[in-house]
């Protein structure tokens, strides 16, 4: 089915298009070598294989980690923060969250608590507050810190604006109280610098398929060498098949079943290019795109951009009296391809203070230009009154 | 030239150890573990000519691979 030409603006749900070299990975994965990596021996069973393990050197380097064996392969950012979130906490542990997390952090956390097995507590993200700073960031997770907490996870960048978390500074404080730290970083990996050791993090959630321009199907939890989870999920992974526990060899112990080695081998070509243009370069190129976005949304009447003094890839807005809903499927309508509503974060848009049918979210990719803000532009004054 | 086997934790850890060994000029194959050499079902390995198998064993160590089991020659890991 072929598609009109469309401007696409929801680059924070799934970017694109994809690069070349990624498609041709994909491609050339299924034709020529995707065997089942771990479990024969195999050239096309060792070639995946190969392959996926280039993946993870790509990644734990992209992360400032160490050792490939660090990064295990998941389905997407929501079963990795699963895999984290019910692997590590504990009957009677303390967990904080930010108050702009998405629901893949609150709702596992939500269930734990609501079985009575975990207590949280929600930490002010700065965001929207004037004089936030990251030593009163830390100073608001101080004050809600229990003898039993033992994690604080939250967003590096929020999926609903361009606000993100300092969490290099939340890191040295977890650890200066001995708590772990996760992080998701759904919509910041590939979009901002991230380096685990120097930001303190122990754990961190990323999808292949946004900012990193991989396929769908891939997504990744990265370890610090010193942390061990519980399985989410046990089954085949390839080693002591004669045995009926899972062995504890990372990262094969989380990785029970076939693992998308197209989609892992798109996901190493991605990173190269995000690598090559460099973060740098993208981040500033999205901070440009936001900020010509707002300058033509700021005549438009009745637009309200929400959090506007946060640049980056993702630029919130409402229209008074239009639903996001509405305004999201008029421009849809045209080509042109954004979301409304929610965005799977009831804390964001409370954090916010959006209407209470939600927002339209704009998202930006290394592949967009002012022109496509122009058709965007142009759509919108089509559908306002 | 008489083959050595050292058994590791997992595919990946023989791909890393593959890699640290080249490196270091030292040729091996993966190979995946047949029963005689495990009872513990599947499990992956690197065989080399066992005359490095002191320089195989230091790197290995240095890279913080483990070896969970060593063939010299034919037979059950030792």
């Amino acid at each position: 089915m072929m598609l009109p030409p469309s401007v696409y603006l929801d680059n924070a749900a799934t970017t694109f298009p994809k690069p070349l070299s990624v498609l041709a990975e994909v491609n050339g994965c299924i034709r020529r070598y995707c065997g089942n990596p771990g479990r024969g021996s195999h050239p096309l069973a060792m070639a995946s294989a190969e392959r996926i393990f280039e993946c993870r050197s790509a990644i734990a380097s992209f992360l400032g980690l160490d050792a490939p064996e660090s990064v295990a392969f998941t389905l997407n950012t929501t079963y990795a923060l699963n895999l984290l979130i019910k692997g590590i906490l504990r009957r009677g542990d303390h967990v904080l969250i930010s108050d702009l997390e998405h629901n893949s952090v609150l709702r596992p956390i939500w269930k734990l608590a609501a079985e009575g097995l975990i207590e949280y507590d929600v930490f002010p993200s700065g965001c929207g507050q004037p004089n936030a700073s990251p030593s009163r960031i830390c100073a608001g997770i101080a004050k809600r810190l229990r003898p039993n907490t033992r994690l604080v996870l939250c967003t590096h960048a929020s999926n609903v604006c361009s606000y993100s978390l300092p969490i290099a500074e939340i890191g040295a404080f977890c650890h200066r109280h001995g708590i772990l730290f996760a992080v998701d970083a759904a919509q910041s990996a590939g979009h901002l610098p991230i380096d685990m050791k120097n930001m303190h993090i122990d754990a961190l959630a990323a999808p292949g398929h946004k900012g990193l321009y991989g396929i769908q199907g891939a997504g990744l939890l990265a370890l610090s060498p010193d942390l061990t989870l519980h399985t989410l999920i046990e089954g085949g992974n390839g080693l002591l098949s004669l045995e009926s526990g899972m062995p504890d060899t990372s990262p094969e112990r989380y990785e029970s079943g076939t693992l998308p080695t197209p989609a892992i081998a798109g996901l190493l070509r991605g990173i190269e290019t995000v690598s090559r243009i460099g973060i740098d370069k993208i981040s500033d190129h999205e901070r440009n795109l936001f900020d010509y976005a707002k300058e033509r949304l700021a005549p438009m009447r009745g637009i309200t951009v929400h959090a506007p003094s946060h640049r980056g890839a993702v630029l919130l807005f409402s229209a008074e009296g239009i639903p996001s809903e509405k305004i999201a499927g008029e421009l849809g309508k045209r080509g042109i391809c954004v979301r409304g509503g929610y965005h799977c974060s009831a804390l964001g848009h409370a954090t916010l203070k959006t209407p209470p049918d939600g927002a339209v979210r704009i998202s930006f990719g290394i592949f967009n230009t002012n022109a496509d803000v122009d058709r965007l532009i142009d759509a919108l004054g089509d559908i306002l009154p | 030239m008489k083959q050595c086997t050292a058994a590791l934790g997992s595919l990946t850890y023989a791909i890393k150890a593959q890699r640290a060994l080249a490196e270091n000029g030292i040729a091996c194959e993966i190979v995946k573990l047949d029963s005689s050499m495990t009872r513990r079902g599947c499990a992956y390995g690197v065989a080399f000519s066992c005359e490095e198998q002191r320089a195989v064993r230091s790197i290995l160590s240095k890279e913080k691979i483990t070896i969970t089991g060593f063939v010299n020659g034919g037979g059950e890991l030792l």
